[in-house]
């Protein structure tokens, strides 16, 4: 009978540490596949460059263009519907929600190089040139129930757009 | 005994798992921003990741690097990547009858840069 209590009480502490293992495991690979797709994304919304105001020698991003082509190139990557939820090929197991989307270009009336902050995300960069901002991001992954919540995953990407060349 | 080796071993193989499986994502997610700039992924830049992942210890012959073009595409058409590797067995016992995956999967889309 002794045997048998040790035996479960360490197969209890085997079981709790592997989920807790595998759920670390599944947040960081949650958390990649999000920074490589906000990557891509940004990368995509900063090429819809308004064409008759470069034409003046301004570079404008579409807005409108820029965040539709950055939902789209999320939905690709991460394998989501057009309310960004997963379908049902993607690795990801909850709704993906963006936080921000800035663009920062010469309509926004700064001068470059420009110190964009953003205490609430962490973000503090000098940005060279037009450029996109984004974050984004999903609710941690939950394999073993906890009174107290997790944060969600959430994942910065900025574009900027050199104008050296 | 056999339940030491196996509360030894089950972690260790997750870990090598989630780890392999990240590199694969890392390095499909590079190949595709490199792919951008050229409009196309090039010979060049597969043997580049093969050997990144040869060092990972994958099979060089069984890695599969795919994309959606094999010509240049102009700014603003899609790329679409794909890397497959043969994965590891993520048990050391298999207890069940389901399929394991056979392979690492990564895709990644992005929007070509190249202007002709």
């Amino acid at each position: 009978m002794d045997y048998i209590i040790k035996l479960a009480f360490v197969l209890l502490i085997f079981i709790y540490s592997w989920f807790f293992q595998i759920q670390n495991q599944e947040w960081d690979r949650e958390r990649t596949l999000l920074k490589n797709a906000n990557n891509l994304a940004v990368h995509d919304a900063s090429l819809q460059i308004d064409e008759a105001e470069r034409a003046h020698g301004h570079i404008i991003i579409n807005p409108d263009a820029a965040y539709k082509t950055f939902q789209d190139t999320l939905q690709v990557n991460l394998g989501l519907d057009d309310r960004l939820y997963p379908n049902g090929n993607s690795k990801l197991h909850d709704s993906v929600k963006i936080v921000e989307f800035v663009i920062l270009d010469e309509s926004s009336g700064i001068t470059f190089p420009y110190l964009y902050e953003d205490i609430a995300n962490g973000i503090t960069k000098y940005i060279k040139g037009p450029s996109i901002i984004a974050v984004i991001e999903t609710k941690h992954p939950v394999l073993i129930s906890r009174t107290k919540s997790q944060k969600p995953i959430r994942v910065p990407a900025i574009q900027e757009l050199n104008t050296d060349d | 005994m056999w339940l030491v080796l196996y509360i030894l071993l089950q972690p260790l193989f997750s870990y090598i798992d989630y780890l392999l499986d990240v590199q694969v994502q890392a390095n499909t997610s590079y190949l595709t921003q490199k792919a951008a700039v050229e409009g196309m992924v090039t010979s060049s830049m597969k043997t580049e990741v093969i050997h990144n992942l040869t060092a990972l210890g994958f099979d060089p012959a069984k890695i599969i690097i795919t994309s959606s073009t094999e010509a240049q595409v102009n700014r603003q058409s899609r790329i679409d990547v794909y890397i497959k590797a043969p994965r590891i067995h993520l048990f050391p016992f298999d207890f069940s009858s389901g399929v394991q995956p056979a392979y690492y999967y990564g895709h990644a889309s992005i929007m070509s840069e190249y202007l002709d």
